[in-house]
């Protein structure tokens, strides 16, 4: 029997709740509660406030650094480039903006999208607000292989080449570990199988990475190991960018399409199994897609910390866990941030400040804030 | 006639059998107690009947059809699960919680529409929490969360209910108020299996002579019966392994 129909036929309010809340009865005409929408004004003008701090954001990246360029100038550029026709911008501005600083930007803010949206998506899938993208080792697999990219003295393309296959490795080990302890011995809670199985491979890639370091060359290797695993955006090219944006574009659509299934994994397992839910395909089609967006990110600009675990957590707090609602503002946000931090990273001092220096800096107390904020809602 | 048939059932892992022989028939307004000490099984067997843990032997039928032949939104449109203490880990609306019972009528990449929003708009006026709709569910009592975890189940629009424990860790008021609706679901012909450890709710949830109580002992032995026979204090006793002199002073 329909349950719609069948409520409308005996629809009188069940009486103790009036005894309940008296002030909370239910009215006696209609059984349907109306659905009010005051969260959707809301969630709408926080999407055009972000809308308009990354844009606003874009234009103070492509205008400040070493060779600064007014917003007019900008526009001109911008025009000429577009429509033809000269500028008033001074010489080499265009290849400052089209060759070294928009490929930069486009690359810092689609890095901090895919991460927070990866973030997103694993903090779901985990039912654990603290997660990040690499909790499955991601990172520390791509760092291994870049750092044996390094060691070896091979081209960058092969460095980023090694760290993207790394990542993946990394995940995949984790991931067919995991499964294959639960279902051999089946009853055990299959997500933290994985969390375990992550620590256990994460910390031997982990022991990997630090004996490549100490045997690297001190004066060469080294620094270079270094400048990688802390992350940088500043020698980003064309090249790169042609390769890690559509990964991250095509590993973006399975999360879109998925974007209302995803909140079912937030359930317990049987929870969400006894809705139907087959969670183990839905669990590894997100795994693949946060996978490939994360390793190719890292591969490109290195490892760069507390993005995806910051500014997910941060949006949950703005608009809920919907994950329809999470997924495209984290991603806005999370690139905004992004480019906020490598921008400030490039201008701020003479040498450039590692971007993974910087969201750690900028993290840490926005993270204490949050949970400062998150205790204040529980009471 | 749609019948929920359990069928010689062992229950179990693949080297452990908790229960065995367990057969039962659930149909339409009918409401089925199950007690048993804890860890006799009485989660796994929920767990089997709802097809996410494989029969040890036996089989569950649905509407004659063996459940290992049926697919899982197929199942889940039918057989509905109300969890023991559904914690609210991330802040998802009221609405939003009971929305997800749609999720065996959608297909993967669609989203729940203006239907299915009245749907669970509606089941959640059942249970009598149509004003909490816009409330954040990690937000609510104990006793609300149970009654939501029910009005999600009325929203899968499945005909048989399994919750287990539902008035476990709730104040007197809210086990009432559970029970309750638990009577008003299986009147309006909802069929209704849930399990507790305490032998009252059993028999004021399951009075009518339809009804039954299913009782698991520890080392596994099942029986099924009316809910009086079943709550005698001689099968209590020998249920939880108590001496029956206790139930004499207790009266």
């Amino acid at each position: 029997m329909a349950n719609p129909a069948c409520c409308q036929n005996s629809a009188t309010p069940f009486p103790w709740c009036k005894t309940r809340s008296p002030t909370h009865s239910v009215s006696t005409s209609t059984s349907i509660p109306a659905i009010t929408n005051t969260g959707t004004a809301r969630v709408a003008a926080i999407h055009t406030l972000a809308i308009a701090m990354a844009v606003g954001m874009v234009l103070v990246a492509l205008s400040v650094g070493r060779f600064p360029i007014s917003i007019g100038e900008l526009f001109s550029l911008l025009g000429a480039k577009l429509y033809g026709g000269t500028t008033n911008a001074p010489e080499n501005a265009d290849l400052v903006l089209f060759s070294i600083r928009g490929p930069r930007i486009v690359a810092a803010f689609a890095v901090g999208a895919a991460l927070a949206a990866a973030g997103a998506a694993y903090q779901n899938l985990f039912r654990n607000p603290l997660v990040s993208p690499d909790i499955l080792g991601v990172s520390s697999g791509a760092a291994l292989g870049a750092v044996l990219g390094i060691m070896m003295a091979l081209p960058i393309v092969a460095i980023q080449g090694l760290a993207f296959i790394g990542g993946l490795a990394a995940v995949a080990a984790i991931y067919l570990i995991g499964n294959s302890l639960v279902s051999k011995h089946g009853g055990h809670d299959p997500v933290l199988t994985l969390v375990l199985a992550g620590v256990v491979i994460g910390s031997l890639l982990g022991s990997g990475i630090a004996l490549t370091k100490y045997l690297a060359d001190p004066y060469n290797q080294l620094p270079a190991i270094t400048y990688w695993l802390l992350g940088s955006f500043a020698s980003i090219t064309k090249s790169d960018l042609a390769v890690a944006l559509p990964i991250i574009i095509i590993a973006t659509v399975p999360l879109a399409a998925l974007r209302w299934r995803i909140n079912l994994l937030a359930l317990p397992d049987d929870e969400a199994r006894a809705l139907g839910q087959d969670t183990s395909r839905l669990r590894l089609t997100v795994i693949i897609a946060a996978t490939l967006m994360t390793a190719a990110s890292v591969a490109i600009c290195g490892i760069v910390g507390w993005v995806g675990l910051v500014v997910p957590h941060a949006v949950r707090l703005l608009v809920g866990a919907e994950f329809s609602r999470l997924l495209p503002l984290a991603m806005l946000i999370g690139g905004t941030f992004m480019l906020l931090v490598d921008t400030v990273g490039r201008s701020i001092a003479q040498i450039e400040v590692p971007p993974g220096v910087l969201t750690a800096a900028l993290g840490a107390p926005v993270f204490i804030w949050l949970m400062a904020a998150t205790f204040r809602r529980a009471r | 006639m749609t019948l929920l048939n359990v069928e010689r059932l062992s229950i179990g892992y693949p080297r452990r059998v908790i229960a065995s022989d367990i057969s039962l028939d659930v149909a339409a307004g009918q409401a089925i107690a199950i007690l048993g000490p804890n860890g006799s099984g009485k989660t796994t067997l929920f767990r089997t009947v709802l097809g996410l843990l494989a029969p040890r032997a036996g089989r569950v039928l649905l509407d004659g059809k063996s459940i290992t032949t049926l697919s899982a939104p197929e199942i889940a449109r039918q057989i509905a699960y109300v969890p023991q203490n559904s914690a609210g880990l991330f802040n998802f609306s009221v609405l939003e919680v009971v929305e997800m019972a749609r999720a065996p009528h959608l297909s993967w990449f669609s989203q729940p529409g203006a239907v299915d929003r009245a749907i669970a708009a509606v089941s959640l006026s059942q249970v009598g929490m149509g004003e909490f709709i816009d409330r954040e569910f990690s937000e609510l009592s104990g006793g609300e969360r149970q009654l939501v975890m029910i009005a999600r189940a009325l929203a899968s629009q499945a005909k048989y209910l399994l919750l287990d424990e539902p008035t476990a860790s709730l104040d007197f008021g809210n086990r009432l108020l559970v029970l309750e609706t638990l009577i008003k679901l299986k009147q309006r012909g909802m069929a209704v299996v849930f399990t507790t450890h305490d032998p009252d709710h059993a028999r004021r949830v399951c009075s009518e002579s339809r009804d039954q109580t299913l009782t698991i002992s520890r080392a596994g032995q099942v029986s099924i019966g009316p809910t009086a026979d079943a709550l005698q204090s001689k099968a209590l006793a020998a249920l939880y392994g108590i001496d029956q002199s206790v139930f004499s002073a207790q009266r």
